[in-house]
């Protein structure tokens, strides 16, 4: 059964489909990539699966539940994180405190919730990550402090504090320099090998899409019009006159 | 156990140097009366702990959980209003009728909250106002409860009845429930239910994609806070010892408690206070010393006071320090 | 017939709290602010237009002529000193600013003026006539009259005009007016200038017909808001439609319920609009 499973998924806007009768499946702890040109519906593809617009037709799937237009807070609390392009840290939050928020919410007791700052071991966790982005020695820091590559570091900290199964990443690279490209690509893939996380990513530079996913969906106004290895999908005659075509 | 006790005790203050301005405040206030007979000064660090209850109050909602509120003062009324009735009607005492005057704010809250918290910024605050003026003129109305005529406290002075003739008991008293209201906004600040509220002021899509439940904390958050400030209505209404619709519900209670909070600096745990120190001295006195000819210069003093802050420093004085 | 009367009134007065309305929404369509001091204009109008009558004798319709330009002034002033400071604040700062205006307005004029009520006599526009069975006061008839000038002029103004049209490209996109060389900063003085304006236009009619007071803001704006927002923030169109309903609903409910209800009524429709449709009726 695969982790993540849309189903004919429709979503219009005053007629107009956005999202056009999409079939996606995402296997556990593979990289699954989403390309197509802007306006293809990608991020709206997304916002369905998290809940912040209910689809006009189809479901979603996790794990064999369904979870189609559940409320977004319940749809992370099963386990679908997502990390947005621009990096939305919590500005006025210390780095730390960013990634606490990520800590389990579904089953706090109000006690819990007045009288501590943190669960046992979470502070302990939250630690960990921010080593794992190297972003340590910061963890004082209000967040709106950092630079822009290091609130990314960041973002990611803080999702994988949620421990999650499924990761939607909206575009990890984009508008970032080469060196931090690496430095982003390469944690994604420790994370990938150390912690078992399925990623479901939207990225438009081939390169690094070549380099972490196994598969790639290609939409293109609301549709899928490609379906393979980042290889075939180069290939795929399509796919190049969408992109280039025009 | 041993992490829960650690995590008790992560809570207790790293640098208490930073306490030191309060615990000055604290010790002052303690000392005033025995320096100071006069009953005007003595009214005047009276309302700075009312002001105080009211703005702490109104911080947890506005200040931390971000949501605007401009009619606060329709809690302060029904606070006041429970605990009068019920110990002129049923002789409740008020040590216990402020608390059940909190309750049945907070329970309003609920049930204003359920609907309105959808609403973002200017229409929240705008709901706000108008619920606030239909409960004023409602009450105006109710003749059960005394219409425009109001009620009158029974001028029996006990301890029983909350009533004093002097000014002096209501005075520690009121510092203490003031004491009180600024250490449930720390115990707030510091746990995680502070954090989350911060999250969803500062970004309340990202912190909902976190799975913070927003309703929930902020339906808690507004509770609180109505909680207090319906402490606050009863606590002024056994000062008073008379309530009718205009004095408790005042619109511009409303506006200035959001000033206090401001002045001093929102989302923060000295902010009100600070701000009530600054703001009751700056509008009491002037009112006072010009007399009868300065009509509304203490309000003029107020509006120019809000206008400075909002274009210089809307952080507050305080700002985002944080205590 | 009764009701046709009540219907009448209601139709008239709703007239004028839609160019409230319109003023209010004018703002909020180019900038995004709410002007909580909206009303305190209005009132500061009408005593300008009292102490024209009363050191001068200017009836108010020839004062117009002094209080709109002087208004437009104060307008375009405001935005100058105070607004383009908090253009690009917070929401919160925004009306905490507003809404100091507001108190700060209001209170220098309970000082100097004292809390006293004031009223124009003998207006030029004062007296009933009949049409039909029902009565008309004229000068809230000429009111609601000159407010639908002031509809009609405006919608010409921002259509037909060029400085019209480049204030409807700055409500739409500041970016894209700005690339097209117009002049945002100049635009949105402007926009405020013609707001206090209008206001200043119903405000010299009003104290026609009605009692002068510090605190008179307050009445007026409650009823423009929930006429903005009935008929939908940022709609020309919708702040006319809106204005005429709540003013339909006011004298309604004051005459077959009562008149204390009148304003709750009000209220509870503005609280409603708020939670079921707060984009109003008529989107821009």
């Amino acid at each position: 059964m695969s982790l993540l499973s849309i189903n004919r998924l429709y979503k219009f806007f005053d007629g107009l489909a956005a999202v056009n009768g999409v079939d996606i499946e995402v296997e556990r702890n593979e990289l699954v990539g989403l390309m197509g040109p802007n306006g293809s519906g990608k991020t709206t593809l997304f916002n369905c699966v998290t809940g912040s617009y209910a689809p006009s037709k189809g479901q979603v799937f996790l794990d064999g539940e369904d979870i189609t237009a559940l409320a977004p807070h319940v749809v992370t609390n099963k386990g679908i994180s997502r990390i947005f392009q621009i990096a939305r840290v919590f500005p006025e939050l210390t780095v730390v405190e960013n990634v606490l928020i990520g800590q389990r919410h579904s089953d706090e007791k109000l006690t819990q919730v007045l009288f501590t700052k943190s669960s046992a071991g979470v502070y302990e966790r939250a630690l960990q990550l921010l080593e794992l982005v190297e972003l340590t020695k910061l963890k004082d820091e209000l967040a709106r402090e950092l630079s822009h590559g290091q609130q990314r570091l960041l973002t990611l900290a803080r999702v994988l504090m949620q421990n999650p199964k499924l990761v939607l990443l909206d575009e990890p690279t984009a508008g970032v320099n080469p060196t931090l490209c690496r430095s982003i690509v390469s944690k994604i893939l420790e994370v990938i090998r150390k912690h078992n996380v399925t990623f479901f990513i939207i990225e438009h530079n081939m390169n690094v899409m070549m380099e972490l996913a196994q598969r790639i969906y290609v939409l293109f106004n609301g549709g899928v019009i490609a379906e393979g290895t980042p290889e075939e999908i180069q290939r795929n005659e399509e796919v190049l006159e969408v992109y280039y075509g025009e | 156990m041993f992490h829960k006790i650690q995590s008790y005790l992560d809570f207790l203050p790293k640098n208490w140097i930073k306490y030191l301005p309060f615990g000055c405040f604290l010790i002052f206030s303690l000392i005033f009366p025995l320096f100071v007979k006069s009953s005007f000064h003595r009214n005047v660090m009276i309302f700075i702990f009312f002001y105080t209850i009211m703005a702490e109050g109104w911080n947890i909602l506005g200040g931390y959980a971000g949501q605007f509120s401009v009619g606060h003062v329709v809690f302060f009324g029904i606070g006041g209003y429970t605990s009068s009735l019920l110990l002129v009607n049923w002789g409740v005492t008020p040590w216990v009728g402020i608390f059940l005057g909190g309750t049945v704010a907070a329970g309003v809250s609920a049930l204003i909250g359920l609907p309105c918290f959808r609403l973002r910024e200017y229409f929240f605050a705008l709901a706000t106002i108008g619920l606030a003026e239909i409960t004023r003129i409602s009450f105006n109305h109710w003749k059960a409860i005394g219409g425009t005529r109001g009620i009158t406290l029974p001028m029996k002075f006990s301890f029983y009845n909350f009533l004093w003739q002097g000014r002096l008991p209501y005075y520690y008293i009121f510092l203490a429930f003031a004491l009180a209201s600024v250490i449930v906004v720390f115990i707030i600040d510091r746990s995680k239910m502070g954090l989350y509220l911060k999250a969803i002021d500062q970004d309340q899509d990202a912190a909902e994609s976190f799975g913070i439940n927003i309703f929930k904390y902020k339906m808690i958050a507004f509770a609180i806070s109505t909680f207090i400030t319906g402490i606050a209505g009863s606590l002024y209404a056994q000062y008073i010892q008379y309530i009718d619709p205009p004095s408790m519900f005042p619109f511009m209670i409303s506006i200035e408690i959001i000033i206090v909070t401001l002045i001093g600096g929102k989302g923060t745990v000295f902010g009100p206070l600070l701000g009530a120190i600054i703001f009751i001295p700056l509008s009491e006195y002037p009112r006072t010393y010009f007399g009868g000819l300065a009509k509304g210069y203490d309000y003029i003093i107020t509006g120019l006071l809000v206008v400075l802050l909002a274009i210089k420093r809307p952080e507050g004085l305080v700002g985002f320090r944080r205590g | 017939m009764v009701e046709f009367q009540v219907i009448v009134n209601g139709i008239i007065e709703g007239c004028i709290f839609a160019i409230i309305a319109l003023s209010l929404t004018l703002i909020w369509g180019i900038m995004k602010i709410v002007n909580f001091a909206q009303g305190e204009y209005l009132m500061l109008s009408m005593y300008l237009a009292y102490f024209l009558w009363n050191f001068f004798g200017f009836d108010p319709l020839f004062s117009l002529l002094v209080t709109i330009p002087v208004f437009f002034g104060f307008g375009y002033l405001t935005y100058k000193v105070l607004i383009r400071r908090i253009i690009t604040a917070s929401p919160f700062s925004q009306i905490l600013t507003t809404f100091g205006l507001m108190i700060l307005l209001r209170y220098i004029a309970f000082s100097v003026f004292g809390p006293n009520f004031r009223r124009i006599l003998n207006p030029i526009v004062e007296g009933r006539i009949s049409v039909s069975g029902i009565y008309l006061d004229t000068a809230k008839l000429c009111t609601a009259i000159a407010c639908i000038i002031g509809f009609v002029a405006l919608t010409w103004f921002m259509t037909k005009t060029k400085t019209g049209k480049a204030l409807q490209t700055t409500a739409q996109d500041r970016e894209v007016a700005l690339s097209f060389g117009i002049d945002v900063e100049k635009m949105y003085a402007l926009a405020w200038g013609v707001s206090i304006a209008l206001i200043a236009m119903a405000g010299t009619f009003i104290s026609t017909f009605r009692y002068i007071d510090p605190c008179l803001g307050d009445a007026f704006l409650l009823l423009a808001f929930a006429s903005v927002i009935l008929g939908g923030l940022g709609s020309v169109a919708g702040a006319l439609l809106g204005g005429i309903i709540i003013g339909l609903v006011a004298n309604m409910f004051g005459f077959f319920v009562s008149p204390a209800f009148k304003i709750v009524m009000v209220y509870i429709i503005f609280i409603l609009t708020l939670l079921l449709k707060p984009e109003g009726l008529i989107r821009e």
